[in-house]
């Protein structure tokens, strides 16, 4: 009973000690010189008089949507070639995914340089977006959800006499909703943090995503920086609240019923 | 039959090509890098870079602070994660539940401008430390660095482990934890005998999550510091980025040869005994 208790207690701690960030970042950004104790005065500056925010802001929609257009869809069909099927080498190459995963970008930075430097990409949106695209975090998560997709709903569609492709988009991708929501939402929440990939790939100010310009020249900011911070953080929170179900289906590798 | 056997491969292919061009091909290529001394006309090395790597004082540092925050960091966050899902498999708790993913949708940018306010030094966590006497801690540059970006790394994460644990928990049939479920003794044998071995496949993969979002921690690090992190923040993604700067890519693409071994490594042990479990629970 006692020790029922006492984990309900830390759950309830930890739940608030979640939220302590989110609220230190409200009350900062409520806060401006001035004679009120409470303003709005940051978040009229940050949208109406500062250029910066506005092209970080677009900065990274543009490279979060490209890379999920990108990524989401290979990796879903990346993920049911691994679950469903055996073929020479699969072992090995699910292995080398698992190690891309893993891998710190930082680990390819001087290769990765050199092919967008060859290419002519370096410096252009692309730069950021391309080696993002083809990360292999959706592939892994999607083929651990598709492991439970059963074998003999898949042979019963065989009969009916779909094809392979027909099995994968008209039986297997809608039964995997929640974990295609699962990597959207993960994929998106990673990109619109990227800061690995622009330090080193891009040079002008004007093609910075917005975390890089927040963390790193907060003086172009002019004092808004957490009013700016809780803008950034709106499409990810609505993402968040709007996705919440599956997203815990999807992360909970749920069995595909 | 002989179509059937490469169909696989088919699906895999889209993905395999992009990161065959942007990751694997680029890092296979830059093995060679690690063995050859000299800019413009590279000559063999064999591994003189490698003990000249070994004899840096940075790289010691990086590896040092890496490898302690790996091993403070991940396995408090599987244990943990274990403990908050064995909860969260017990009760309801919406709130909780809601509360303890956000961590991980709020932007690191606005979560560490957040952290600042409160752990800073006139933030509310300082004010209590003064309230009780306490002298004022300095949470982000003295000794405390890495102890708060384990925080910083459990905060964030743990939420996701717990969902992950919840899941696999929850999963058990009722009856397991009515037979066992009578005072804290033997729900601590229930804990051992029923639910460790049937989470132990879930385990491994907890695991590996949690070593990829532990190198992720260098977003909060640059965060925080930009290039120069102090000395007990400085691990091997800064070492790597700023060698990065200087043009050192000899230097840099042998301790990124060294990280990925030892990533093989770890990996191909984590495998091995998952598949030793999968064949222990006949699957």
């Amino acid at each position: 009973m006692h020790l029922k208790k006492t984990g309900w207690w830390l759950t309830v701690g930890f739940a608030l000690i979640c939220l302590l960030p989110f609220a230190g970042v409200i009350a900062g950004s409520l806060r401006y010189p001035g004679p009120l104790p409470v303003t709005l005065e940051q978040y009229g500056r940050a949208l109406l008089q500062n250029m910066t925010f506005y092209t970080g802001f677009w900065n990274s929609c543009w490279n979060t949507v490209l890379i999920l257009a990108i990524n989401i869809p290979i990796s879903m069909l990346a993920g049911f070639g691994f679950s469903q099927y055996w073929f020479p080498g699969k072992d090995a190459l699910y292995w080398l995914y698992v190690v891309l995963m893993l891998m710190p970008f930082q680990a390819v930075v001087v290769p990765q340089y050199i092919i967008l430097q060859k290419t002519g990409l370096l410096g252009s949106r692309w730069a950021v977006i391309l080696p993002c695209a083809f990360s292999t975090f959706a592939a892994f998560l999607l083929s651990q959800y598709m492991k439970g997709i059963s074998r003999e709903l898949l042979d019963a569609g065989r009969i009916d006499g779909l094809g392979e492709f027909a099995l994968f988009w008209k039986l297997a991708a809608p039964l995997c909703r929640p974990a295609v929501t699962a990597a959207v939402v993960l994929v998106f929440f990673s990109s619109w943090s990227m800061v690995e990939q622009p330090v080193v790939f891009l040079d002008e100010i004007s093609r910075f995503p917005l975390p890089v310009l927040l963390s790193r020249s907060a003086a172009l900011f002019d004092g808004t920086a957490p009013a700016c911070g809780i803008l950034f953080s709106i499409l990810p929170i609505l993402l968040y609240r709007f996705c919440y179900n599956d997203l815990v289906e999807g992360i909970s590798l749920g069995c595909v019923k | 039959m002989h179509k059937k056997r490469w169909t696989g491969l088919w699906f895999v292919l889209p993905s395999f090509l992009g990161t065959g061009v942007f990751t694997i091909f680029p890092f296979f290529s830059s093995i060679g890098y690690a063995f050859t001394k000299g800019t413009g006309k590279a000559e063999f090395a064999g591994f003189a870079n490698f003990r000249e790597l070994f004899r840096n004082d940075a790289y010691r540092l990086a590896v040092k602070n890496t490898l302690l925050f790996i091993v403070e960091g991940v396995p408090l966050l599987v244990v943990l994660g274990l403990l908050l899902g064995i909860v969260l498999a017990k009760w309801k708790l919406t709130f909780e539940r809601w509360a303890i993913l956000i961590p991980m949708a709020l932007p690191t940018a606005a979560a560490l401008l957040g952290w600042q306010a409160v752990l800073g030094e006139n933030g509310p966590v300082n004010g209590l430390i003064r309230l009780f006497g306490g002298p004022t801690v300095d949470f982000f540059t003295g000794g405390f660095a890495r102890k708060t970006l384990v925080f910083l790394f459990l905060v964030k994460n743990l939420g996701y482990m717990a969902i992950l644990f919840a899941g696999a928990v929850s999963s058990l049939p009722k009856e397991y934890g009515e037979a066992f479920a009578l005072d804290s003794s033997s729900r601590i044998r229930y804990l051992r005998h029923v639910i460790l071995p049937s989470v132990r496949g879930m385990v491994l993969f907890v695991c590996v999550l949690s070593l990829m979002y532990s190198f992720q921690i260098f977003r909060e690090v640059y965060g925080l510091y930009g290039d120069r992190p102090p000395q007990q923040a400085y691990m091997l993604q800064h070492f790597m980025n700023n060698n990065f700067y200087k043009l050192h890519y000899q230097r840099l693409s042998t301790a990124a040869l060294l990280l990925v071994l030892g990533i093989s490594a770890v990996l191909a042990v984590f495998l091995w005994r998952q598949e030793k479990i999968a064949a222990e629970e006949g699957i």
